[in-house]
């Protein structure tokens, strides 16, 4: 809420500047959003006083008015027709400037020379569009200066309003905060008239819950016209237009008081006021010309055939006041907050009444309100009241007595406040209170239905005192043991691997388009997205990250090594939320293996990556088996699902060119891999290279073999480690296809150690072996090279 | 008796000599068993016998002269050879060095790292939970029931309307999860990522990091909360800073605070990162609000605590100077490298 200065200062002496203030509502009460002055550019700006209206000479669409500005009458040009002759008006005289810092110089509108201009509102910055020149209703002697007369100039304050500080949302609470924080002084309540009620006042009658308390009076001879300027004024710094002087009275006295207001046209009222509950389907036309249709649980004021208005939210479109209103009924009401709050949350309407109501207006301060419309409406609206008022409260809602103890707030702050510190600080706070054996029994004004238990209290006193008033001290509590989570610590050994492999780290957002899934179906999706592009959560993390490594490749970074690790999003009606979250890892390569090695020029392969994801699992004690597979938008040549212990974890493959460049305008071959980390850590063991045993020598021998492409390595690999317990290891030397040897065929050359943990192996010993190995592999047509 | 000339001739020879082979031709040739100096040794029995003492000794001196000679010059043919060794493994070191591949870490991940490192250091517990969660885990526990306007403050993203399963707007209801399954004393942290339906601009994403650490014990008070805050951003930030705990608004803790640190950039002097102020907003903290301890099972006259919440990009954003959040989902390697 934006508080003027000039407005505050009619409840409270400002005891500090505005600047001061600032700092001041800072430490103690809410963030300042908003300090800045108004109207510091104004300057000669007058009243004047038309005397006479000439026509121009030269154009039917202009006038000259000949304007009385106390010491001297001066000619000037105007484009409005419709100002009078003995109006008072706004007027920029010869070197005046505007609220837009225009300045007006003496200048000859087709060839009349015009010493000035007259003035709208938008020039002097009190409304964003004016249709015409600012009539002044105030008796005001030609020749006064307007700025500094109508106290034009102004400095502004708005704080950032949390839920639980209703009592900001009005300038008395604001006025009030203020001497608590020690920024004013001398609060004084605004004049008004005495309120009576009668139970032969005008009909009212509640019939639903959605309303606490009505309270209706009735005022005649009512007189629409302007408000005066400073009203127009004060509406204008909180962002309000003024309307008229019945209409902007009730926002006037809204923004005074926190308590919203609505003034009815007596004509348009059958009878009676009936508030009910709304009907499903029932539909209302609202002051802003919005049709609802209504769900069933919305407050209703009604007369005896008609919607009159959305309770607590906006008035009907037909019960408005307007140029011929006399007479009105005004209502000060008060409605359930939570009925409010569903009902702007159904039809996602926001008015400054129900943003009051749902935090909570005082229900209690109703004759009050009322007093105060019916002296601003007789003294600017020559309206009086008729009869007395109808207050219809059915459940009175009384002031709250909440305890205090001592000893409680000062351990919560950590500092031993004395009990006259807390008692000043509670007088500062407008609360009535009594000492108790442990401390206060405080009353809590129904203003402050935010204050609901002890701890609030804690809060109250703790920021009058001042937060940055208490030191810091270390807790004398329990020693306890600190430590990172096992899943998070798996997962930093991971990335650790694949950024010391090369591997940047990323991170990227969740939600995509389920079109952009090409290879997954199940998806889980967000009713509230913000556009259809962010609709669905990730069932896989190559999504996001190809969109990375597209958007780098198009920015010509075409050696791209990336992953991520981080969750994914599959529907799983067995759990709690309907959705599993496992941890994925997803790897992308693309280009040179080691781009920043200039002596290295490999490309990435299938192998470089694979290389990766076995020195992972290696890390972790897996043994993880590779088998070809058919898996959409990838190559059937170099592609493989991976499997630890028969369970399927993932896949790594080359993406389907055609693919990748189709839909990631990527040209160059690119391998990516993505596997399920929460399995791999289920499957994952202490490697502990230590229990290695080499007590006993080794004997190494190399064989090349043919081998016919059809037969995978796997399965030369399974008749050699099958073959006895001497086989400690077999490590490829060389994989060669090509010029000099059968295209049906791969040379393969292989290393295999021997060695027992037993003894020195004699050659006899490892001949036997060697040749059950080279009998079995024959049986597949391997055969050994011939030299 | 002896010519002299075999030397000179030598002598002259081997100034001509530039390798090893030659060295080698020229030295058997000399010094060989068909060499110059057996022909000398051979001469010997032409030599009258009384003389040929006398002879064989000048032979021998002739041999030792030559033999130094040879050794001088293999001496000079070894460094020649060496130097041509060099010559052809000459380099350029100035050439950069074969680096393999770094990867980097995000930025995020750094400082997620870094802040994960210091409270565990401080004795809290890191504890992790989902990401989708059920709105009375989000909400309800944290004292922010159905139609409670704070719900608003965070606008969230709903995943299906009859459970109302929700993307967590916070880390706090990891902090519920474990307050449910474990007995205070507590400190724990959740460290993860959040969603709010936010636009995305400079400073906003709508999936984002936070880092929250909660304390549950018998006597926690706000100095207390003042203490940790005070450590862990000096351990963050460097030891030059100061906190300012200002009043605030969340419905899980009362009072609830926005804490401030001394501008990073002007080390509080004011500046235009800090409107002049000499302060930034980094995070927001607070008491545990009564009514979370009771939604919990605990008794809030027994157990009291503190929160706090911090978003990591803003932690990043201000430590490694960045100016727009979207570097961080963008994994821009030129901004990464």
């Amino acid at each position: 809420m934006r508080i003027s200065k000039d407005w505050i200062s009619d409840y409270i002496d400002l005891k500090i500047d505005y600047k001061s203030l600032v700092k001041q509502l800072k430490l103690h009460t809410a963030d300042v959003e908003i300090m800045e002055s108004f109207g510091d550019e104004l300057k000669n700006i007058k009243v004047g006083r038309i005397e006479k209206i000439k026509e121009h000479p030269n154009a039917d669409k202009l006038i000259i008015c000949e304007i009385n500005l106390g010491s001297e009458t001066l000619d000037i040009v105007t484009g409005d027709l419709t100002v009078k002759e003995n109006d008072l008006v706004p007027v920029a005289v010869d070197g005046a400037i505007l609220f837009d810092g225009f300045k007006i110089k003496s200048r000859n509108f087709r060839g009349v020379k015009s010493h000035g201009m007259l003035c709208s509102l938008e020039e002097i910055g009190l409304e964003d569009h004016s249709e015409t020149i600012y009539t002044i209703t105030e008796d005001v002697e030609p020749g006064t200066d307007f700025v500094e007369y109508f106290k034009i100039k102004d400095q502004i304050v708005s704080m950032d309003i949390t839920p639980n500080k209703p009592d900001l949302l009005s300038y008395l609470g604001t006025a009030r905060e203020f001497t608590a924080i020690n920024a004013a002084e001398n609060f004084k309540i605004p004049e008004h008239k005495k309120i009576e009620s009668s139970t032969d006042g005008f009909p009212v009658k509640i019939e639903y819950e959605g309303c606490k308390r009505y309270t209706a009076l009735k005022m005649k001879n009512i007189e629409i016209k302007p408000s005066p300027l400073w009203m127009v004024k004060r509406l204008a710094m909180a962002g309000i237009r003024s309307i008229n002087n019945i209409v902007d009275i009730t926002n006037y006295i809204m923004l005074e008081t926190g308590h919203p207001i609505h003034a009815f046209d007596m004509k348009t009222i059958k009878n009676s006021i009936i508030i009910r509950k709304a009907n499903k389907g029932e539909k209302v036309e609202l002051l802003d010309e919005r049709e609802l249709e209504l769900v069933g649980h919305e407050t209703l004021i009604t007369d005896e055939e008609k919607i009159l208005a959305l309770g607590g939210v906006m008035g009907g479109n037909i019960s408005g006041i307007n140029s011929n209103t006399n007479e009105i009924l005004l209502e000060v009401a008060h409605f359930d907050p939570i009925n409010i709050r569903k009902t702007t949350n159904h039809h996602k309407i926001n008015t400054d009444s129900s943003y009051r109501f749902e935090r909570g207006v005082d229900p209690n301060n109703a004759f009050f309100v009322m007093g105060r419309l019916a002296y601003l409406i007789e003294k600017y609206a020559n309206g009086s009241i008729e009869g007395k008022a109808t207050d219809i409260y059915p459940e009175e809602i009384s002031n709250k007595k909440q305890p205090l103890r001592i000893n409680y707030l000062n351990s919560k702050l950590g500092k031993n406040l004395t009990i006259d510190e807390i008692e000043e600080i509670l007088t500062r706070l407008n609360f009535e209170f009594e000492r108790s054996n442990e401390g206060f029994e405080i009353t809590i004004p129904t203003n402050r239905p935010d204050i609901e238990g002890e701890a609030d209290l804690v809060e109250e006193v703790g920021r009058i005192y001042g937060y940055h008033n208490i030191k810091s001290e270390a807790p004398k509590s329990t020693f306890l043991k600190g430590g990172k989570n096992d899943n998070y610590v798996y997962k930093e050994k991971i990335a650790s691997i694949l950024r010391q492999q090369g591997f940047h780290e990323t991170k990227n957002i969740p939600l995509m388009n389920h079109k952009k899934f090409w290879k997954s179906e199940t998806n889980v999706k967000i009713i509230n997205p913000i556009s259809a592009e962010l609709e669905y959560l990730i069932p896989e993390l190559i999504y996001p990250l190809l969109e990375t490594v597209s958007y780098n490749y198009r920015n010509q970074n075409k050696n791209i090594k990336m992953f991520e690790i981080n969750k994914v999003f599959l529907e799983d009606k067995s759990s709690e939320t309907n959705v599993k979250e496992p941890t994925h890892l997803a790897i992308v390569s693309t280009g040179e293996e080691s781009p920043a090695d200039y002596t290295d020029k490999r490309k990435v392969s299938f192998y470089t990556l694979k290389g990766t994801l076995d020195y992972i699992f290696e890390e972790n004690g897996i043994k993880a088996e590779y088998k070809r597979a058919d898996i959409k938008g990838f190559s059937q040549s170099q592609t493989a699902e991976i499997k630890i212990n028969d369970e399927v974890i993932g896949y790594l493959g080359l993406m389907d060119p055609e693919l990748a460049d189709k839909k990631y305008d990527i040209k160059d071959e690119t391998f990516v891999a993505e596997i399920n980390l929460d399995m791999v850590k289920k499957h994952s063991k202490l490697v502990s290279k230590a229990s290695k045993n080499y007590d006993y020598p080794a004997i190494k021998r190399e064989y090349s073999f043919m081998v016919p492409t059809s037969t995978e390595f796997a399965e030369i690999n399974e008749i050699i480690e099958s073959a006895g317990k001497i086989i400690e290891k077999i490590q490829i030397f060389d994989v060669y296809r090509g010029k000099g040897i059968d295209p049906n065929f791969s040379s393969i050359t292989i290393t295999v150690i021997y060695r027992s943990n037993e003894k020195t192996l004699t050659d006899e010993e490892v001949n036997k072996i060697e040749s059950k190995i080279l009998k079995q592999l024959e049986e597949k047509n391997v055969k050994l090279r011939e030299a | 008796m002896i010519d002299n000339s075999i030397i000179d001739d030598l002598k002259s020879e081997i100034n001509k000599i530039d390798n090893k082979q030659d060295f080698q031709n020229l030295k058997a040739s000399y010094l060989g068993k068909k060499g110059k100096v057996k022909d000398l040794m051979k001469e010997i029995s032409k030599i009258e016998p009384e003389k040929r003492k006398e002879y064989g000794q000048e032979v021998n001196k002739v041999k030792n002269v030559i033999e130094n000679i040879f050794e001088e010059k293999m001496e000079e043919i070894n460094k020649i050879e060496k130097q041509k060794k060099e010559k052809k493994n000459w380099i350029d070191v100035t050439l950069p060095g074969a680096i393999k591949n770094r990867g980097k870490e995000h930025l995020i991940e750094k400082t997620a790292r870094e802040l994960i490192e210091i409270f565990t250091n401080h004795g809290f517990k890191q504890v992790e939970g989902p990401e989708i969660e059920k709105p009375w885990y989000n909400f309800d526990a944290l004292n922010t029931p159905e139609w409670h306007p704070a719900r608003e403050m965070q606008d969230t993203f709903y995943m299906d309307s009859d459970i109302g399963t929700l993307l967590r707007t916070h880390t706090s209801p990891v902090q519920v999860r474990t307050m449910l399954e474990e007995k205070p004393p507590l400190a724990i942290i959740s460290p993860g990522r959040v969603f709010r339906k936010d636009e995305m601009d400079a400073t906003h994403l709508f999936a984002f990091n936070q880092l929250e650490a909660l304390y549950i014990d018998k006597n926690v008070s706000v100095a207390n909360l003042k203490y940790y805050l005070e450590s862990f951003t000096r351990e963050f930030f460097g030891s030059n800073v100061d906190i300012l705990l200002r009043p605030s608004y969340f419905p899980f803790t009362e009072p609830s605070f926005e804490v401030d640190l001394t501008c990073i950039a002007c080390g509080g002097k004011g500046c235009n990162v800090c409107g002049n102020t000499g302060w930034i907003e980094v995070l927001g903290a607070g008491l545990v609000n009564p009514n979370v301890i009771k939604s919990v099972g605990l008794n809030p006259d027994e157990w009291q605590g503190f929160a706090l919440g911090a978003g990591i990009e803003r932690f990043a954003m201000l430590k490694y100077n960045i100016n727009d959040i979207r570097e961080f989902v963008k994994n821009d390697i030129r901004f990464i490298d």
